[in-house]
């Protein structure tokens, strides 16, 4: 029990997708121009991140080592479909709306394979589920923030709520991509030097969390060979 | 020998293969049972669509259609709304494929005089927050009128709305920065032009096929 709820709980702090593995930059950067956006994306990549992770982590023992990866996609690629399918037929216009620009690309962000690789291949499907909600959670969380700051600076409202009326040109740096690769940039050092602060006060050396540094993943064969 | 550690090339292509027919099969099932929910749904929201832009009628609007031809070869949809028999707006659909990010559709109610009535755009690309902001109808919401309900009807924006009723130029409708009048937006010229562009193209296809349409839509039915 222990283990499930630190599983589920490091996806949104201490292993935050977008914050400490920096994965899925791309729908980050791209989607976060308004915190409705931000919030859509995030929910629509935990519900294929909780799917992905549980079928991979049933399937894992008997895929073979060599061919995993084109494997995973496949299944990522159909689940995704699946769910894109499911969304256009049942669900109202207005979700369908605000989420279905965003399903296919979830196919591409690399928050899904990333945890399917380095997670969900190790874990029984139980944690991987956890594991899935967990930094799903964490990626919708980080998106609305990001959204959020976005919107604000962009126009002066937050989800699509005009909070400062007298607000009237829209100001365009941090609804682009290189105003967001600012923000996130000034979130990342923020958030770093919090952690080394920490560690200093502490009396220790910052170290990344194990298994996050280059040395111990193992989503490519870099530095791999010689063991 | 285990599966996992096999390497024999064969066995893999065969393994993949399997593990794409399985998926292929799922999705078949999957598609099979929601072809029709989708098609339905998205009937429901073209009829949507078309009910924010003419006023009220009783047709079967998809019985009669025409396509006209614009100035610049695009081909534009017409189909016309009747109330009583009596053709009380046209809804025109163009595609402008020199969008900022590929094509705009757009679709707009016609007056039985050629005028514009409203425009919707149906699909676009453009950049979210720039381009996309000038295609997109949404009442605006304040904190201030946040518990409002939400008024009823076509919301406004100025970069469509700023058409209807007018009678084209015959040269169409430029936008202010190219030296016409037309409404534009600082840092999405490309999609303010797209949208000037196929209102002008759907406003001169009316103008110049006026005989076209009473032929195919004339008369009391």
């Amino acid at each position: 029990m222990k283990k499930i709820i630190e599983t589920f709980c490091k996806g949104i702090w201490k292993e935050n997708p977008v914050l400490v593995l920096l994965l899925g930059t791309c729908p980050t950067l791209a989607l976060t121009t308004s915190a409705t956006n931000g919030a859509g994306m995030g929910l629509a990549t935990t519900f294929v991140l909780v799917g992905s992770n549980f079928v991979i982590s049933c399937i894992s023992g008997i895929v073979p080592r060599k061919i995993r990866i084109p494997v995973y996609i496949v299944v990522i690629a159909t689940f995704v479909t699946v769910v894109d399918l499911l969304l256009q037929a049942y669900a109202p216009a207005s979700l369908y709306a605000a989420l279905g620009i965003f399903i296919p690309l979830i196919v591409v962000n690399c928050i899904v394979l990333g945890r399917a690789e380095a997670f969900a291949s190790k874990h029984n499907p139980l944690l991987s589920i956890f594991d899935g909600l967990g930094m799903g959670l964490g990626f919708t969380l980080t998106l609305t923030m990001l959204g959020v700051i976005r919107e604000f600076a962009t126009s002066g409202s937050v989800f699509g709520v005009k909070v400062v009326t007298a607000w009237t040109t829209d100001f365009l740096l941090p609804g682009s991509a290189p105003g967001a690769f600012i923000i996130v940039g000034v979130i990342l050092a923020v958030r770093n030097f919090l952690k080394a602060r920490a560690a200093v006060k502490a009396g220790r050396l910052y170290v990344p969390p194990a298994g996050l540094d280059c040395r111990h993943c193992s989503i490519c064969s870099i530095g791999k060979d010689g063991e | 020998m285990k599966i996992r550690d096999n390497e024999n090339l064969v066995v893999l292509g065969v393994f993949l293969a399997l593990v794409s027919l399985l998926s292929a099969l799922v999705l078949a099932v999957v598609s099979g049972f929601t072809s029709q929910p989708i098609s339905a749904a998205k009937k429901a929201r073209e009829a949507a669509a078309l009910r924010q832009i003419l006023p009220e009628f009783d047709n079967d609007i998809n019985a009669e259609t025409l396509t006209l031809e614009s100035p610049s070869k695009w081909s534009i949809q017409v189909r016309a709304a009747r109330k009583n028999g009596k053709v009380v707006g046209y809804a025109a659909s163009a595609v402008n494929p020199a969008g900022y990010a590929g094509a705009v559709k757009m679709l707009a109610g016609v007056n039985p005089d050629g005028t514009i009535r409203a425009i919707l755009v149906t699909e676009q690309h453009e950049t979210p927050g720039l381009g996309a902001e000038l295609c997109k109808r949404q009442f605006s919401k304040t904190i201030f009128n946040l518990t409002e309900p939400t008024p009823a009807g076509l919301p406004p924006n100025k970069y469509l709305d700023q058409f209807n009723g007018k009678n084209v130029p015959s040269g169409g409708w430029i936008i202010s920065k190219d030296g016409g009048d037309a409404l534009y937006a600082t840092g999405a010229t490309v999609t303010s032009r797209a949208i000037a562009k196929s209102a002008s193209e759907i406003a001169l296809a009316f103008q110049k096929s006026r005989i076209q349409l009473s032929k195919a839509f004339g008369g009391v039915k």
